[in-house]
């Protein structure tokens, strides 16, 4: 079976706060340690860039950022991957923020200070869907794959009778 | 005043966290620096900054179990974000700036008055 399926889901931390981030990597590894594979960012736009050049199962991400913002993340990694997950985790909203980040396909949403309860049963939530999704994907590649092993020996047993 | 004395330090609720404790206590060595950083922007009226800096302490804060400030890194955020009224910029600044004063990595340690029992 391909490392796709058998790999820890990969997980994107992004937030212009460092401190946010190393808070949110111990909060994560403490309680799914082995579970997903995390990697940061700081910086928005290469957030942008390794989402181009990396598989990512689950991005977390601020809303509110210089230059590159949330929602632009959430497009990015939609572009690359329709199964990426977002999470927005944010300190601050309004409706039109949180309406557009669920129409664009935001996964869901929190808000800052964060409760780390909340937060880690969001980011199980991910992980849940993520393993279901692999589930369905290795089972079409599967069928697609015994599918056409069928057609194979099909059409060398019409070959060999003609 | 004796700050200790009238109980006015504030420590996270995740100071005494085994595994995030650590981390509290690097939060609480940024501090001032958060704040230095904010103070340089409010001095060139830099309205922008002083707003996406307070929102970040915002956020951060009340996430490493320092709930108290939260309010007063949301008022600069507020004063700072639109129709900036620099004189109320600076007041809400000071505010949180004697509240950061006041935050201490760790826990209370016991005060004499916490061994004190009532006599048999």
């Amino acid at each position: 079976m391909s490392d796709l399926f058998v790999a820890p889901p990969k997980l994107l931390l992004v937030d212009d706060d460092p401190m946010i981030i190393r808070l949110l990597t111990r909060v994560i590894e403490r309680s799914l340690a082995g579970e997903v594979e995390i990697s940061s960012l700081s910086d928005p736009e290469a957030a942008c860039q390794h989402l181009e050049q990396e598989l990512v199962d689950i991005v977390v991400t601020d809303l509110e950022m210089p230059g590159v913002n949330g929602l632009e993340i959430l497009a990015c990694a939609k572009r690359w991957n329709p199964c990426t997950q977002v999470l927005f985790i944010t300190g601050h909203t309004t409706l039109d923020a949180l309406t557009e980040a669920m129409e664009r396909g935001a996964s869901d949403y929190l808000l800052k200070p964060l409760d780390h309860s909340e937060f880690l049963e969001i980011i199980r939530e991910a992980l849940g869907r993520c393993r279901r999704w692999r589930k369905a994907l290795a089972w079409t590649l599967a069928a697609r794959r015994r599918d056409s092993q069928a057609s194979q020996v099909l059409s060398h047993a019409e070959g060999a009778t003609l | 005043m004796n700050e200790a004395a009238a109980g006015s330090w504030i420590y996270s609720r995740l100071g005494d966290d085994p595994d995030l404790g650590e981390l509290v206590v690097e939060f609480v060595a940024e501090l001032p620096g958060r704040i230095a950083t904010l103070e340089a922007e409010a001095s060139r009226n830099n309205w922008a900054q002083v707003t996406r800096f307070a929102h970040q302490l915002k956020g951060a804060a009340g996430s490493y179990g320092f709930d108290a400030l939260t309010p007063y890194a949301k008022n600069l955020e507020a004063a700072s974000r639109d129709d900036v009224d620099a004189e109320n910029v600076l007041r809400t600044l000071h505010e949180l700036i004697d509240i950061c004063r006041r935050v201490r990595p760790g826990v209370p340690e016991p005060s004499r008055d916490s061994s004190w029992s009532f006599p048999s």
